[in-house]
């Protein structure tokens, strides 16, 4: 040994047992780090690819921009790509038709199809002005095949058209559905025929940036340069959203939700460290205090000490970041294989930068900042204090002000847990910080649920739809479609806009109407916010309404349309229609009301193995003004996704449970292990090993009890706070208590007490007590 | 009356090539009342001998009977129980809890049995102890003197038939020394307690009614100290 620091490898060797805690703990804290944050920055870069794929890699997109001024903002330096596109016709309003089906028509550039939205799913672009690109639903519909000609048909006359190939700038859009097929003509053929029908060409430009920020940086530099307007420049809102960097005001809250789990989950493992150090240092005061007596200076020991902790943090560090590097591999792998879509751009086998780091830096900088605090007490141990060799704890400065005798072992424990303030504190945040993420993920999943609406047990599998929401859908017909083989359900639904009406909130004129067959009653039964649903059912009279921010009625409302009165008695969280200024009635009312009988909108829910022919047997039994869309794999896509989302948020929850247990188990050993010999002592004098248990339980109950305090007292506001932010301002689902998180607490804590008590107890009562207390 | 009757006691730690025997086939026996000093040289086995005395090792072989009773044959938690209502223990270090003030660590033994601490006998130790100015003190405040009396309270409070006492004067200056050992005795006379005490200090194991003596483990009775 050349330096007296030796002696910390020497220590670190003969403590291997004690420190094997200390290391697990802090080895738990970084791989919980580093789990968490490259799986988040995994995520990230897959939803960003997802999004690209979705909504086009472009990052703005400008109107009223001339060709020139185009070729200019494609010839600066931060700019990678600029195409252009303009639609017609995308309501099918006016009568383009192509083979006969209604088209929607678009003017695009190669740079734009290809390049910035990857559209092509087969074939080629255009090469000349007489030949498109067909929606990819083509096939389906007009039964077309790339180098096959089909008609259009517009005002400007008939053209034929080669199709080089099939895709589109929005496959969800176009897939499933026979009712409108996109066409894609080149901007100069496009051009003409606009001119033709007399139709302005005015396409918009679509510019890809070299990075996301460079886009955000570039907004204001672009609309002086070329005077552009409020609505003359939009964002991509997914791809800058993902990236952090879009102006948007309802992805502020998003940004602010994430910051706060951010933070908790730092914070996390920061008190996890910071509790572990503690305790064990604790211990060791007697230790330090006898490398002072033998001439050891402060500096020294806060040397030592500091040394100590950068050693644990050479073992548990690289440790963690393997392990949360692995695990978060994988949950990718996992996301990858199994659930797909959205997680199909998984990377696997890639390094987060930003995971590592977080990891090491957490790991690194909380182990120093964490010995700090412990080592400048150990500096200041006596080494008087030493030499009595009764510096077990820390000094105890005030007794247990009442002992009964209903169970002294109990108040010793209570005693034992609290009686280092900062060491109570720092369990007690630990736990009631694994409370905290627990209930801010639960809202995450909420949060995920209200987004993908596919999972409301309404959400059909086939839809039926008049054209411009005509209610042209026979009861009749729906009895037909029921008896499909492979048809589950059917229910339908009429829907009647901007019905005139009076109503007692003031600034609504008018109202939208939408009638609930007994299915989608039975359904708003699970969705029911506030009020009696049964006012609404059958003949009741009343009505509900869907509870979003936008929308201005409000249970207990009335509204009268022609000479009858509709009290409001009921507010859901969704509902099948736009929810704004929408009642919702029975279908007795609303016959009443209107004196119509047909459905706009029919939805079929089919089994999952359906005969192929299906839809085509639908097709046959509706009309040309009923549009059929097929959302099964959408539906299938938004389930899987959600899955995804379930084994993200219940994996990383479960993970920080797990370690918030081992903490608290850790902690509660460590305590144990420094009070040996008072144990002892208290063996000796006739404690039994029941009584044992039960101190060891209390103090374990106090440090869970205490958490779980704190957890709720922070976790709900936090639960209320992130709730309002993600879930409440978005859809106008009230916050309610998370009673299932709650119960998954209390069994958790349950377990941690359980195991808090089990092992030390164990290993106490095997001890002998003349080698517990030494010089009996 | 024998209060204390030890038998044919053995105890021998590790095995085959490196097993020690500690205490090697001791019989003795200690009546009702009497003080007994056991002395030796520091690794005899008197610590090891005292320690199967009050049940708290297990010995190799032979019989320890404390009141009639064979301490080894009584299960763990009987045996605890038994220990906490008819032994008190006195150690070297004090031991004391610190969180507890004085008169909670006196009491502790009986709190431990669920009973209600005798105020009036609690009053009496406390006098007796020289305590009751410190009944509320915390064994920080205290010096080792009144530390190790607070200790004896501790011992006394069950009113155990048998007061083990290993080297109670070794962490005290003479005049502490002889405090304790008289209060000891005071007690013992008293209370009608048997008291076996291990010590080194050659006056205190003179005021004894029969010394002990443990070399190698085995122990051979001195009767009353001669020089």
């Amino acid at each position: 040994m050349r330096s007296y620091l030796g002696l910390v490898a020497r220590s670190a060797r003969a403590r291997r047992g004690q420190n094997r805690l200390t290391v697990l703990c802090i080895a738990l804290s970084v791989f919980l780090v580093t789990a968490i944050f490259t799986t988040a920055d995994m995520g990230t870069r897959a939803e960003l690819e997802y999004m690209k794929e979705k909504h086009g890699s472009w990052h703005l997109r400008l109107e009223g921009i001339s060709g020139e001024e185009g070729a200019e903002i494609a010839a600066r330096n931060d700019v990678t790509s600029v195409g252009w596109c303009q639609s017609f016709n995308l309501e099918a309003e006016d009568s383009c038709l192509v083979n006969g089906k209604r088209a929607a028509l678009y003017g695009v550039d190669e740079s734009y199809l290809v390049g910035l939205r990857s559209g092509l799913e087969e074939g080629a672009y255009p090469e000349t002005d007489g030949e498109a690109v067909l929606s990819g639903n083509a096939r389906l519909a007009l039964g077309v095949e790339p180098g096959d000609t089909v008609l259009l048909e517009t005002a400007a006359g008939t053209r034929e058209l080669t199709v080089s190939g099939l895709g589109s700038d929005d496959r969800e859009y176009f897939q499933g559905q026979n009712f409108l097929v996109g066409v894609y003509l080149t901007p100069s053929a496009f051009g003409a025929l606009l001119t033709e029908i007399g139709v302005p060409v005015e396409p918009s430009c679509y510019v890809e940036f070299e990075s996301p920020a460079a886009a955000s940086r570039a907004e204001e530099a672009l609309k002086s340069l070329y005077g552009l307007g409020k609505g003359d420049l939009a964002e991509n809102t997914a791809v800058l959203g993902i990236s952090g960097v879009s102006g948007s005001r309802s992805l502020n809250g998003s940004y602010q939700a994430a910051a706060v789990l951010f933070v908790l989950v730092l914070l996390a493992g920061v008190l996890m460290i910071s509790g572990s150090l503690h305790t064990n240092v604790a211990q060791r005061t007697q230790y330090f205090g006898m490398l002072r007596c033998i001439g050891a200076s402060r500096r020294q020991i806060l040397r030592l000490v500091r040394l100590e902790a950068l050693g644990w943090c050479r073992t548990a560090v690289p440790a963690g970041l393997v392990l949360g590097t692995a695990v978060s591999w994988m949950v990718c792998a996992l996301l990858r294989g199994m659930v797909g879509n959205e997680f199909a751009h998984m990377p696997v086998f890639a390094l987060s930068p930003v995971g590592l780091a977080a990891g090491a830096v957490v790991g690194t900088a909380t182990v120093l900042l964490a010995a700090r605090a412990p080592a400048r007490r150990a500096a200041q141990v006596s080494p008087v204090v030493a030499v009595s060799g009764a510096v077990d704890e820390a000094p105890i400065s005030r007794g247990i002000s009442r002992l009964g005798t209903g169970g002294v072992e109990r108040t010793l424990g209570i005693r034992h847990a609290t009686a280092s303030k900062k060491n109570w504190l720092l369990t007690t945040a630990s736990f009631a910080l694994s409370m905290l993420l627990l209930l801010a993920f639960s809202v995450a999943l909420d949060f995920a649920r209200e987004v993908l609406p596919t999972l409301c047990p309404w959400q059909p599998d086939v839809t039926l739809n008049g054209y411009g929401n005509a209610r042209v859908l026979s009861p009749e017909l729906g009895e037909r479609l029921r008896e499909l083989p492979g048809v589950k359900n059917v229910y339908g639904t009429s829907y009647r806009t901007n019905v005139p009406a009076v109503c007692s909130r003031e600034g609504v004129s008018s109202v939208h109407l939408a009638s609930c067959d007994r299915f989608l009653l039975e359904c708003a039964r699970d969705c029911v916010l506030e009020g009696d649903l049964s006012a609404v059912l059958g003949e009741g009279g009343g009505a509900m309404i869907v509870r979003t921010k936008d929308n201005p009625l409000q249970v207990g409302d009335t509204v009268c349309i022609g000479e009858r009165e509709i009290p409001i008695v009921c507010a859901i969280s969704s509902g099948v229609w736009d929810s704004r200024r929408c009642l919702f009635c029975s279908e007795e009312t609303f016959q009443s009301l209107t004196g119509e009988r047909d459905y706009s909108l029919m939805g079929l829910q089919v089994e999952q193995n359906v005969p192929e022919d299906l839809l085509e047997r639908i097709g046959g039994m509706i009309g040309d003004d009923v549009i059929l869309d097929d959302l099964r794999a959408e539906n299938a896509s938004d389930r899987t996704l959600f899955l995804g989302v379930q084994i993200m948020v219940y994996g990383f929850t479960a993970l920080v449970a797990l370690i918030s247990l081992i903490n608290i188990a850790s902690n509660v050993t460590l305590s144990v292990t420094a009070r040996r010999r008072q144990y002892g002592v208290m063996r000796a004098v006739g404690m039994d090993g029941s009584q044992l248990k039960r101190m060891v339980a209390a103090e374990a109950c106090t440090s869970v009890i205490s958490g779980l305090a704190a957890g709720c007292a922070l976790g709900l506001p936090l639960s209320m706070f992130l709730h309002a932010r993600l879930v409440t301002r978005y859809f106008g689902t009230p916050w309610r208590l998370p009673v299932a998180p709650l119960v998954v607490i209390a069994l958790f804590d349950l377990l941690a007490v359980i195991l808090a008590v089990h092992v030390p107890v164990k290993r106490l009562r095997e001890m002998e007590i003349t080698a517990v207390i030494g010089d009996l | 009356m024998e209060l204390l009757q030890v038998s044919g006691l053995s105890r021998t730690y590790g095995e085959g090539e490196t097993a020690v025997r500690a205490v090697r086939d001791v019989s003795f026996s200690v009546p009702k009342g009497e003080f007994v000093a056991i002395v030796g040289e520091s690794g005899s086995g008197k610590t090891s001998l005292l320690n199967m005395l009050g049940g708290l090792d297990r010995p190799t072989a032979g019989k320890v009977r404390i009141d009639g009773r064979d301490v080894y044959a009584m299960k763990e938690k009987e045996r605890t129980v038994f220990r906490r209502r008819n032994i008190g223990f006195i150690f070297q270090s004090f031991h004391l809890l610190p969180e507890l003030t004085v008169e909670q660590n006196i009491i502790f033994p009986v709190l431990l049995d669920y009973q209600k601490p005798d105020a009036r006998y609690l009053e009496e130790l406390l006098g007796v102890l020289g305590l009751r100015e410190r009944r509320d003190h915390l064994p920080a405040q205290l010096s080792g003197g009144q530390q190790q009396r607070a200790a004896i309270g501790r011992a006394l409070i069950a009113r155990p038939a048998l007061i083990l006492a290993d080297e109670p004067t070794g962490n005290l200056d003479s005049r502490n020394s002889s405090e304790v050992i008289a209060l000891l005795k005071e007690a013992s006379r008293k209370y009608e307690q048997t008291i076996v005490m291990i010590t080194h200090n050659r006056t205190i194991a003179q005021t004894a009614d029969r010394v002990l003596q443990v070399e190698d483990g085995v122990v051979t009775d001195l009767g009353r100290w001669q020089e």
